[in-house]
């Protein structure tokens, strides 16, 4: 039996950030995979380490203070966490680009978005500077930038929140990226924008056929772009399954509480203002955590077994798995 | 842009005014009758009345004070008290050892300061940013006297590999002008580029902090790329300032350098007319100086806008 490898496959991913003398982890024993075609959420609260995890697929933690301690990253099969710089170099902007969560900040303010656009395609396939130059138009068509032949020589300034993030799209998408990376694409924008953009990004995956590895805190976005969700509470993997069956019941308690506290418009009458729900309590800092489930002190179902012992990741039903010693126990959400 | 440009020129003549005001009134600041200190000790009574008269000394201040920018704006600058010739043409004379040696020290220390502080920025708590910034320290603390006569011992005395002092002009071949100018730029050049590296560094740091470097990195560019094309252009505008204030430093290094290295430059003219008390060619002197800094400074406030186009006038 030969089977492809998946596009992606993170294994026992183990991130640390050092400060002072002491190393705490940032994400522990993560792994996932992901499929050519496909887009696989990873949701959690900020310092989840959600987006150390995909800054970890790109090889972009910054080191010092951060370092992969443990763990392989897979792309069709080959360990990028062996390539030596220039091979990885290789790799970025070309077989994996990232979009990146700030399009106000994300963007070099003193070089035309044009040149921004060309510059990985010039790099990556050799391009001469006419060449790249038409790509990067090309490109800015492609993500329905109005008037796009005289946003070439504009600088980001210029340009508005949601045109600095078509341009951080069409930067992503130069090389025809097999995997794309998007950390909260469109948490920065106005509401009428994130939709434009969303609608853009689900055009271009249907074009591109790649995996996107999509980062977020919103689980609307998650609702409608995703096919699998990734659930990460303080640096772990507590719940993995596909979208449909993770918001029809959840097998965590976090992310019971995750779809709690999403507000939702009430189609039935008379129960508009339904309160949202909020988690008590906070993530818990790395000094801090006890020997059993990290969620346990926020958790509404907590036992001592939970207080005592790590649940493992397992799955719960087809497909779906969850890392809780009380998956059938919970309730389903409202 | 221009409409700026010509504004910012504009505002340079009210400052060079002040400084032609407080330029003029050296003479007048020191004690005693100007005619008495110019004349000098021998002089006669006869001979202090006829240089009072030359020198509209008798006519009242302000007057004399228009007389002499009325002059300096059409370029004439007096006559030495010393020499008797036009203090413009002694300047003239002085001026290309002078500029030779400022350029060339810049240059020296620009391609030294802004390659060493980035790459210290960039490896910034490692060794190479203790030595780079240790050699600043260093380089910002020793005079440039010390330094000279130090670079003149080992390359000159010890080693034979450059002459001890003097000045070639350009005009009778790069090679001798380039041996007799390498000592002085070195040392001239060391003081500034330990204070460029130092902004340069610091500017760096900034710049590699922010996120449009790692949608740089994320592009799959090489390190160098990186640094020079997205990070130092990011990083130009306050390394262009300290390269415009620096050259305030410039310029007294050039009047100790060219002491040091017996240089026939505009700094020997302004040692040797203190020394003499040739006021003329004092005030001359410190009006070029004065205008170049403004000058300097002027094109430093005007580049900005290539480096960082979010910058409009």
């Amino acid at each position: 039996m030969t089977a492809n490898p998946p596009l992606l496959a993170v294994e026992q991913l183990t991130v640390s950030f050092r400060s002072g003398r002491r190393e705490s982890p940032a994400v522990e024993d993560v792994s996932f995979t992901l499929d050519a075609g496909e887009t696989l959420a990873i949701v959690g609260e900020s310092g989840s380490g959600k987006s150390v995890t995909s800054l970890a697929v790109m090889r972009l933690i910054p080191d010092p203070p951060g370092r992969i301690n443990a763990g392989r990253i897979l792309l069709n099969g080959k360990d990028l966490l062996a390539l030596n710089d220039s091979d990885m170099q290789r790799i970025r902007g070309n077989d994996i680009a990232m979009i990146f969560q700030e399009p106000m900040t994300s963007l070099n303010p003193v070089m035309t978005v044009g040149t921004q656009i060309a510059e990985s395609v010039r790099l990556h396939q050799g391009r001469n500077t006419a060449e790249a130059r038409q790509h990067a138009l090309d490109m800015l068509r492609r993500v329905q930038m109005p008037s796009p032949e005289q946003r070439l020589d504009q600088y980001p300034h210029e340009l508005s929140g949601g045109m600095r993030q078509r341009i951080v799209i069409a930067m992503a998408l130069a090389c025809n990226p097999m995997l794309l990376i998007a950390d909260e694409p469109t948490t920065a924008l106005d509401v009428t924008v994130q939709a434009q953009v969303l609608d853009l990004m689900r055009t271009i995956r249907s074009e591109l056929d790649a995996g996107v590895l999509l980062v977020t805190h919103d689980l609307g976005v998650v609702a409608e772009m995703a096919d699998r969700v990734l659930v990460f509470y303080a640096g772990r993997v507590v719940e993995s399954a596909p979208v449909r069956s993770l918001m029809r019941r959840p097998r965590h308690p976090y992310t019971l509480g995750l779809l709690g506290a999403m507000p939702r418009l009430s189609t039935r009458g008379g129960t508009r203002h339904e309160r949202l729900l909020e988690i008590p309590g906070n993530v818990p800092p790395p000094g801090s955590r006890g020997p059993g489930c990290y969620f346990a002190p926020r958790c509404a179902y907590a036992t001592q077994e939970c207080r005592d012992a790590q649940p493992p990741l397992e799955e719960k039903h087809a497909g779906h798995l969850a890392a809780c010693w009380h998956s059938d126990e919970l309730e389903e959400p409202a | 842009m221009l409409a700026y440009a010509l504004r910012r020129l504009l505002s340079t003549i009210p400052v060079m005014a002040i400084v032609a005001l407080l330029v003029f009134s050296l003479l007048y600041l020191t004690p005693g009758d100007p005619a008495v200190v110019l004349a000098g000790e021998q002089a006669s009574e006869t001979d202090i009345a006829r240089l009072r008269t030359a020198m509209a000394l008798d006519k009242p201040y302000a007057e004399r004070f228009l007389i002499w920018v009325g002059g300096a704006v059409r370029g004439d600058l007096g006559v030495s008290v010393f020499s008797n010739r036009p203090v413009i043409e002694l300047i003239v004379q002085r001026l290309e050892p002078t500029v030779a040696l400022t350029l060339g020290s810049l240059l020296i220390a620009i391609v030294l300061a802004v390659p060493l502080g980035t790459l210290a920025a960039w490896r910034s708590g490692g060794a190479l940013d203790r030595i780079v910034m240790g050699f600043a320290v260093f380089g910002f603390s020793i005079p440039v006297f010390v330094l000279g006569y130090l670079l003149i011992i080992l390359f000159s005395v010890h080693w034979d590999l450059l002459p001890v002092q003097g000045y070639r002009p350009i005009a009778y071949g790069v090679g001798p002008f380039l041996e007799h100018l390498a000592l002085p730029a070195l040392s001239l050049g060391i003081v500034n580029a330990a204070l460029i590296a130092r902004i340069t560094r610091a500017s760096m740091l900034d710049v590699l902090n922010q996120d449009y470097m790692r949608t740089a990195r994320a592009k799959g560019l090489s390190t160098s790329r990186i640094l020079i094309r997205h990070g130092l252009r990011n990083a130009a505008v306050p390394i262009v300032t300290i390269i415009g204030i620096g050259f305030a430093m410039l310029i007294s290094g050039v009047v100790v350098t060219e002491t040091v290295f017996n240089i026939p430059g505009l700094g020997r003219l302004t040692v040797d007319a203190i020394l003499r008390r040739d006021y003329p060619v004092i005030q001359g002197v410190i009006l070029v100086f004065s205008l170049t800094y403004v000058v300097v400074n002027l094109l430093v406030d005007l580049s900005y806008g290539l480096f960082d186009p979010r910058i409009r006038y």
